[in-house]
């Protein structure tokens, strides 16, 4: 119990001090540039109360789920069979490299020319950043899959089903939720730049709006708010599935 | 009876396979040509027996085994087990040389899981737990029992499908000698309630001696059975280190000092 208290105690006197130096900072340097906090929390409940941070908020959050999802599965998928199968590893391996290292603004760029300025194109392009990365954890995951629990499934009959879903996703669950956490970390970022080069609504497109205002306190407002959403989304749903998980491990 | 036929003609393993038996060449050189791990193993048990198949480490002892229990496929020759009496396809149970406990599920999870359709719900797997003195353990997670006990549950887990052939690889190995000797009784007492047939595999012996009615001894590179041997002791004599000493020197005469 006291271990926790400390901690919070411990969050808030940080918390306390970042605002304490951003306070001062504006204060010194005196410009529109660098708003007050509480100039920045004013802009934040105006927009929350016309609904229109809401309204970019939960589209980003749309498309961040969509695609993360995606990204997920198919990126799970390929991982998995690269990991099982040498030859399909040897074969493809160069490609993941490659895709690996593609600039993600490369990727948006050419999905949004060849498929247009589409609701698509925007998913598309942000899982094919992340596919990459989930499918090279995956992989990991898939050649570390222990033999002897294979050889149990084998010889006492287990469907493919279920195997799957009790020998080979329980080894798996570490990887998966390691590229899970990363995924969500780099997905939600990319999002907003495919939303600033070719959407016309989100956080990423109001962010692209406020920049050509000049407008430093919309800009805070939105992305503290849409930082503490993820935060949520980690705390609440990512570490408690983690724990759940890991729960047969010392 | 031959309830089950045997007759594995040649069993290899390519120099690229993923297969254990290939990281495990003698000299730990990658050879390009396949290496031979059985050559002309027939063997014919009949139903209820139990067997010992014995042979020094790395001579294809778990190979046979795992060609039995159909874990692989690929060799020349053919092994067929009969239905049982009551007409069914034979179950067979698989005690590994590690324990493989699913460490994810508790101790009578990992039982549940292997458990027939027909079987669930009927509170077995708690019963079979509690015979084998493992009745605290049901909720355990794996990692918090010793070796021995995992072992235990190991065999538990292999014995609540009601196997008609019981395969054990090495099932005691690395336990101490008292530890293993309760297993072994434990072991005994379930074969003899129940009717099956048992292949135990292992290295030593006198646990050899000690439990089988036929031993049939390995060795050589690719190995061959090198003899068959009837095993008419009584139960008392088993456990009179006479006897085994005495059998011992007899089948070890044939083939060498390292068993």
């Amino acid at each position: 119990m006291s271990g926790r208290l400390l901690s919070a105690v411990n969050f808030i006197l940080s918390l306390g001090l970042f605002l304490l130096l951003w306070q001062l900072a504006a204060a010194w340097t005196d410009s529109p540039a660098l708003p007050f906090p509480a100039t920045v929390l004013e802009t934040f409940f105006l927009a929350a109360g016309t609904g229109e941070l809401p309204y970019h908020l939960a589209v980003t959050l749309a498309r961040t789920f969509v695609a993360f999802l995606l990204s997920m599965i198919i990126g799970a998928s390929i991982g998995l069979v690269m990991g099982r199968s040498r030859r399909v590893d040897r074969f493809f391996d160069s490609w993941l490299i490659l895709f690996l290292n593609i600039p993600a603004l490369v990727v948006i760029i050419l999905c949004y020319i060849w498929f247009g300025l589409t609701e698509v194109a925007a998913v598309l392009a942000v899982s094919v950043n992340k596919i990459p990365n989930v499918a090279a954890t995956m992989r990991e995951g898939a050649r570390a899959l222990e033999r002897q629990y294979m050889d149990l499934a084998l010889s006492y009959r287990f469907g493919a089903w279920k195997t799957l879903r009790h020998i080979i996703l329980p080894q798996l669950s570490p990887f998966f939720a390691a590229s899970a956490r990363s995924g969500l970390a780099l997905v939600w970022k990319i999002v907003l730049v495919v939303e600033l080069l070719g959407r016309s609504n989100g956080v990423g497109f109001q962010l692209h709006l406020f920049f050509q205002l000049f407008d430093v306190p919309s800009i805070l407002a939105y992305t503290i708010a849409f930082v503490a959403v993820i935060q949520m989304i980690e705390i609440f749903i990512f570490k408690p599935w983690e724990r759940h998980a890991n729960r047969w491990r010392s | 009876m031959n309830w089950l036929s045997i007759d594995v003609a040649r069993k290899s393993y390519g120099p690229k396979s993923y297969d254990k038996g290939a990281r495990a060449d003698r000299d730990g050189a990658v050879s390009e040509a396949p290496t031979a791990v059985l050559e002309n193993v027939a063997l014919s048990i009949e139903y209820g027996a139990f067997v010992c198949i014995l042979g020094p480490s790395g001579c294809g002892k778990t190979t046979l085994l795992n060609l039995v229990a159909g874990l692989d496929k690929n060799f020349v020759g053919n092994i067929a087990l009969r239905a049982t009496r009551a007409q069914r396809e034979a179950r067979i149970g698989y005690v590994f040389q590690s324990p493989a406990l699913l460490p994810w599920r508790t101790v009578g999870e990992n039982l549940k899981l292997v458990m027939r359709p027909d079987q669930t719900g009927s509170g077995v797997e708690r019963e079979l737990l509690s015979q084998m003195g493992l009745a605290d353990c049901y909720d355990a997670y794996p990692r918090d029992l010793s070796l021995g006990m995992s072992r235990r549950v190991a065999l538990a887990r292999a014995l609540v499908i009601e196997p008609d052939l019981l395969l054990m690889d090495e099932p005691f190995v690395s336990l101490d000698e008292s530890k293993a000797a309760e297993l072994r009784q434990l072991l005994m007492r379930f074969w003899k309630a129940r009717t099956m047939t048992v292949l135990f595999v292992t290295h030593d012996s006198r646990e050899a001696i000690q439990l089988g009615q036929r031993i049939i001894v390995m060795a050589g590179s690719p190995a061959t059975v090198q003899r068959d041997e009837m095993v008419i002791l009584s139960p008392e004599q088993r456990e009179d280190p006479l006897y085994i000493e005495a059998l011992r020197k007899q089948i070890l005469n044939h083939t060498g000092p390292q068993l």
